[in-house]
């Protein structure tokens, strides 16, 4: 009886100290993560709730919104072909320079991963680019693919070949930019590379020893026990490459006959330079829901594909 | 017990160091306003001297400037508006008029209760531009007219008589013959007239070939946009004869080496050139000494007229001022007076009859282009210039790369700029 009310009592009292605890500790939590909650509602909630409700509106910011119900969104679709040339684009750049860049920097993290005195110092200098900011690379490459003066064309000259005119000819701009997005893969490439790092030597050991050459190696271990960083780098990829804006509105404006009229300019250009708030806001609620589905794309399918990390 | 009151005396003399200070402040407080304006560079220089002239005549008033470059200046100053952090004073490079009246402070009543303001003084066309609906919401502070420019060192060396510009179309289109030359590789080292690309400021020259053989872009009356007349058709069925003849990626490869507007014809790669009073200045900064240029007004064929396309930099008083008397004291003298010390150094053009007496306007370069502000065209009372610019110049890209017919690349301009056109009337 006693020892029943002595268990009872303490294990009442232990429950009543926790509670407290739990709460007051509870409360301090709340407390510090408020600064982020207000953050995060003023700086990125509430302007997506807005853009949301804009995108039902017509609004140029000077006068209050108007309530113009799904008209944005009908005109978009059915009386814009800028619309859907700018998505093409968009897809189209997309298509080509997310795959090419985890290529690209998956060739590169597995050269770099050799013990070489000094490799470091090639890290470095593949990373530099990635430092360089968007503006100036973007000059920087003008002058590369400048096509009369331009570094490309005077060496393929050398070489005997007459270069395109590149970002002046209607079929090569979006290539240049492909291009030029490939130069940038400093990034991914650090992250192929530290997942390179985690791959256990004894994999390696055993598919030696069942007489694997190089490449072999290549797309049976190191592949598949990077799937884990391609699946991230193939979705920062492409939610970056829907929204490439930078190079496009300083290197081209939208390029010879709007072949590099690429989404998010277009969204720009009705937003600050037409002043159709309302119009923009629908365009960016359509990318955000075509992101958010190929996004999902990749996720629901990644189960078939990555390789969850050995033990 | 000392130490207590030597702490308490310096707190207290502190304190009162404090106060001295901030009533001596508070009585030399003058009213600050603030200016944005777009002109960067040396521009900006100058526009600062002329601010900092007007503080010292006005020592009741402070003026700051700020300069804001072009393209950010009307999204900047919108939201600026709307977020009730607006500058007093701005200058008006607003194409979409139909907003003027909930950005800008309409300025009648001070022009009417002020002699010395008159709009007669102004050159014709100008006032149009800050005008919409009866309401003026700016001064004019500089004009502009546009003239053709030409190499006569290039001239002379491939045998043409450098003191004979071409006079029409066709003489043109031989000129730029003559001129061109190519390289090595075949592409262009130096390229005579390109006939519809933008020519700075704004300026169009498709707008003007138009204007030249009778054409109009747009109906104030019918409230109609005008793309598909046969004076359209005209000149651009000949910009695309001349866009096959010159091969438009070479031309567009040539053009990709410009940097900055105009100082491909200072460093002679162009040989004729339109552009606007400013580009005397450019050739002074960028061009060999001693290169032998001339002006001309832009040639227009045989039945056609002389034209010239203008803007004008205005001063405007932003709506929901709270310095309204200050904003207008500045605007009025920055436009008469403040503009006399500008012109000499920036070699602006007038905007009233009464500057042109000025020294610098007796050179015979500039009295051409004062000549020239008598040809003047703009399209009247037109609410959306910027989405109308932007279609036209995707209009011509795809007329000169072949992609589509003369035809069909206007109707398209023609009903995409009717369409937004008539939502933003209808609101």
């Amino acid at each position: 009886m006693k020892k029943y009310v002595k268990t009872a009592g303490m294990r009442t009292f232990a429950l009543k100290k926790r509670s407290k605890m739990s709460s007051s500790e509870a409360v301090k939590g709340y407390l510090f993560a408020l600064p982020w909650f207000i953050g995060f509602f003023v700086f990125t909630l509430y302007p997506v709730m807005a853009a949301i409700y804009y995108s039902f509106c017509s609004y140029d910011i000077v006068s209050p919104p108007q309530w113009i119900n799904i008209a944005n969104y009908k005109t978009l679709i059915n009386e814009d072909p800028l619309f859907w040339k700018s998505l093409f684009n968009t897809v189209f750049y997309t298509f080509f320079s997310v795959p090419l860049g985890i290529l690209i920097a998956l060739i590169l993290a597995v050269l770099l991963n050799y013990k070489l005195r000094g490799m470091s110092w090639f890290r470095t200098i593949f990373y530099l680019p990635t430092i360089v900011p968007v503006v100036a690379s973007c000059i920087l490459w003008l002058w590369i693919l400048n096509p009369q003066f331009g570094l490309l064309n005077v060496f393929l000259a050398k070489l005997g070949i007459a270069g395109p005119g590149w970002l002046a000819d209607e079929n090569w701009s979006k290539p240049s930019l492909i291009l030029m997005s490939t130069w940038a893969v400093g990034g991914s490439m650090i992250i192929f590379l530290a997942g390179l790092q985690g791959i256990p030597r004894r994999l390696y050991e055993a598919a030696e020893l069942d007489g694997a050459n190089w490449w072999r190696k290549l797309i049976s271990v190191t592949v598949p026990m990077l799937s884990p960083a391609i699946f991230f780098n193939m979705i920062m990829g492409i939610i970056g490459s829907f929204q490439v804006f930078t190079q496009v509105f300083i290197m081209t404006d939208g390029g010879p006959v709007d072949s590099t009229l690429f989404y998010v300019l277009y969204l720009y250009r009705n937003a600050f330079v037409y002043f159709k708030m309302g119009y923009a806001s629908a365009m960016a609620l359509i990318l955000f829901i075509i992101i958010l589905f190929f996004t999902l794309v990749i996720v629901l399918t990644s189960s078939k594909w990555v390789y969850e990390e050995v033990k | 017990m000392k130490k207590r009151v030597m702490s308490f005396l310096m707190v207290l003399a502190v304190l009162a160091i404090c106060e001295l200070s901030i009533f001596l402040l508070a009585s030399t407080a003058k009213v600050t306003i603030t200016y944005w304006h777009c002109w960067g560079g040396y521009h900006a220089e100058v526009m600062q001297k002329a601010g900092d002239e007007f503080n010292k005549l006005h020592p009741n008033i402070k003026v700051e400037l700020l300069v804001v470059p072009y393209e950010q200046l009307r999204p900047k100053l919108t939201i600026a508006v709307v977020a009730g952090s607006s500058p007093d004073v701005v200058c008006l490079w607003d194409p979409d008029r139909h907003l003027y009246e909930r950005t800008y402070t309409p300025l009648n009543d001070f022009i009417a209760g002020d002699p010395d303001i008159n709009l007669e003084d102004y050159f014709p066309g100008l006032m149009d531009e800050v005008t919409y609906k009866g309401k003026i919401y700016g001064l004019p502070r500089v004009g502009c007219s546009t003239l053709m420019f030409y190499n006569k060192d290039v001239f002379e060396e491939v045998g043409l008589d450098p003191e004979r510009p071409p006079g029409n179309w066709k003489e043109l289109e031989s000129y730029s013959d003559k001129t061109t030359k190519k390289d090595a590789r075949g592409g262009y080292e130096r390229v005579g007239f390109i006939p519809w690309e933008e020519a700075g400021g704004g300026i169009q020259l498709p707008q003007q070939f138009v204007w030249q053989v009778g054409g109009k872009w747009y109906d104030p009356e019918t409230k109609k946009v005008i793309t598909t007349s046969p004076e359209h058709f005209r000149v651009f069925h000949w910009f695309e004869s001349w866009a096959e003849k010159y091969d438009i990626r070479k031309i567009s490869a040539f053009k990709a080496t410009e940097a900055g507007f105009f100082s491909n014809f200072a460093g002679e790669k162009r040989i004729l050139r339109v552009n606007g009073n400013w580009g005397v200045q450019d050739i002074e900064k960028y061009g060999r000494k001693g290169l032998k240029y001339g002006v001309t007004l832009l040639p227009f064929p045989e039945g056609g007229r002389p034209t010239s396309m203008f803007w004008t930099d205005s001063t405007a008083v932003v709506r929901g001022t709270k310095h309204l008397q200050e904003a207008w004291e500045f605007v009025k003298w920055y436009t008469t007076d403040g503009i006399k010390i500008m012109i000499p150094i920036m070699t602006e053009m007038p905007a009233r009859y009464d500057q042109l007496d000025m020294e610098v306007y007796q050179d015979p370069i500039m009295q051409e282009f004062i000549k020239a502000l008598a040809y003047n065209c703009s399209i009247p009372d037109f609410p959306i210039k910027e989405f109308y610019q932007t279609n036209l110049e995707a209009a011509v890209d795809y007329i000169i790369y072949g992609k589509k017919t003369v035809e069909e690349a206007l109707a398209e301009v023609q009903t995409k700029v009717q369409k937004e056109l008539d939502r933003v009337l209808a609101k």
